[in-house]
């Protein structure tokens, strides 16, 4: 082999390798940008979630409040049906306003009822039921099917506005987002 | 004569390629190493932001919760607990007047509160054990004796993210203290 074609081949194999290298580097940083770029995607729902639950904690709808005071992480169990209702005649407002979300309350513990005193009829199949027959309503589903989905949840008290003082049975309020 | 410039051609070239290899290995480090450190210190994300809220959320709205003992809240039953059993020695809390306890009818604060199909119970079972969250819970007098105490089956033994909130009460006997530790163990991650 002469001289100048081994200077040809050597140059080749350098521009070679160089090329590697760079398709090598290029690869490491796009699965780098693409894991961030996951991350972020995460980040971002779970922030969403959070909003969604903010907003149905916060919205007047379900507020409960007492001499004009608001009370924190509280719905109230009386206003929850006509809620459901209203979301149910109106429902682009509110697809708008919670997106691509399913939001559910479900009644985790509640005194004993008696008498004519009987559960709060959105956790009751029939009007006259004395305990909740139904443990975890839906308030509103905007989901998506067949997307993946994340489950966020927050502890909520329900106010019984049927009695002074009300009572509060503890609730769990349950956000599933679309991801 | 040529035999030889061969062979150090050849040594050269072998030189040359293993020059190239080592500035390949180095070139591949000097990117992990850029990448390790220009990547972003790992902040709170919204999860672990409600992650934190959690225990006192928990704690908030379980102590306002109605109970069936004379619809009176868990806070008041605790303290009515408390009020009423003996922190010193012998006793270290195992003592607990029953019959100045407020009467549930059929049983007093410590049963409605810790008994079966108690109240404590039933929250802890329909919320953070459904939702398969690992947790300790204690209730005991402070810097003294324990009143009460739950978790779930792994605890938070091996856990690598405890959120923790501590609330405090005044009893006739003393401070009590409320503790509530939620975990992200290991294994669950």
């Amino acid at each position: 082999m002469k001289k100048g074609q081994l200077h040809l081949v050597e140059s080749t194999v350098v521009i070679f390798v160089f090329f590697i290298m760079i398709m090598v580097a290029m690869s490491i940083y796009s699965n780098y940008q693409k894991d961030k770029l996951e991350r972020m995607k995460i980040d971002l729902n779970e922030q969403k979630a959070t909003q969604i639950a903010r907003k149905i904690l916060f919205t007047p709808e379900l507020e409960c409040s007492n001499n004009n005071a608001r009370t924190l992480d509280c719905v109230e169990i009386q206003k929850l049906q006509p809620f459901v209702d209203r979301v149910r005649q109106n429902p682009a407002y509110y697809r708008e306003e919670f997106q691509n979300s399913r939001v559910m309350i479900k009644w985790v513990y509640a005194p004993s009822f008696f008498g004519t005193f009987s559960a709060p009829e959105f956790f009751t199949q029939n009007p006259g039921d004395l305990l909740p027959t139904t443990t975890q309503k839906t308030i509103f589903d905007f989901k998506t099917g067949g997307e993946s989905y994340r489950t966020f949840t927050f502890p909520v008290s329900l106010w019984d506005k049927r009695v002074v003082p009300e009572w509060s049975y503890f609730g769990w309020l349950i956000v599933e987002v679309n991801i | 004569m040529a035999n030889r410039r061969g062979k150090h051609m050849k040594r050269k070239g072998q030189m040359e390629i293993f020059g190239l290899a080592i500035v390949f290995v180095l070139f591949i480090l000097a990117l992990l190493i850029f990448l390790k450190f220009s990547s972003d210190p790992d902040e709170d994300t919204a999860e672990d932001f409600m992650m934190k809220q959690l225990p006192t959320k928990m704690l908030q709205t379980m102590m306002k919760t109605t109970t069936s003992c004379k619809e009176q809240e868990v806070e008041v039953l605790i303290l009515d607990v408390a009020s009423n059993l003996d922190p010193t020695p012998p006793d270290y809390c195992n003592n607990i007047d029953v019959a100045t306890q407020i009467n549930c009818g059929t049983r007093n604060s410590y049963q409605e509160l810790f008994g079966t199909g108690n109240v404590i119970g039933q929250i802890f079972t329909n919320s953070l054990e459904f939702e398969r969250k690992d947790y300790e819970f204690e209730i005991k007098m402070k810097n003294g004796c324990e009143i009460f105490a739950r978790n779930s089956t792994n605890s938070c033994f091996r856990a690598n993210k405890i959120n923790a909130e501590t609330f405090y009460l005044t009893s006739d006997r003393g401070k009590v203290e409320i503790n509530l530790r939620i975990c992200e163990n290991v294994e669950s991650r």
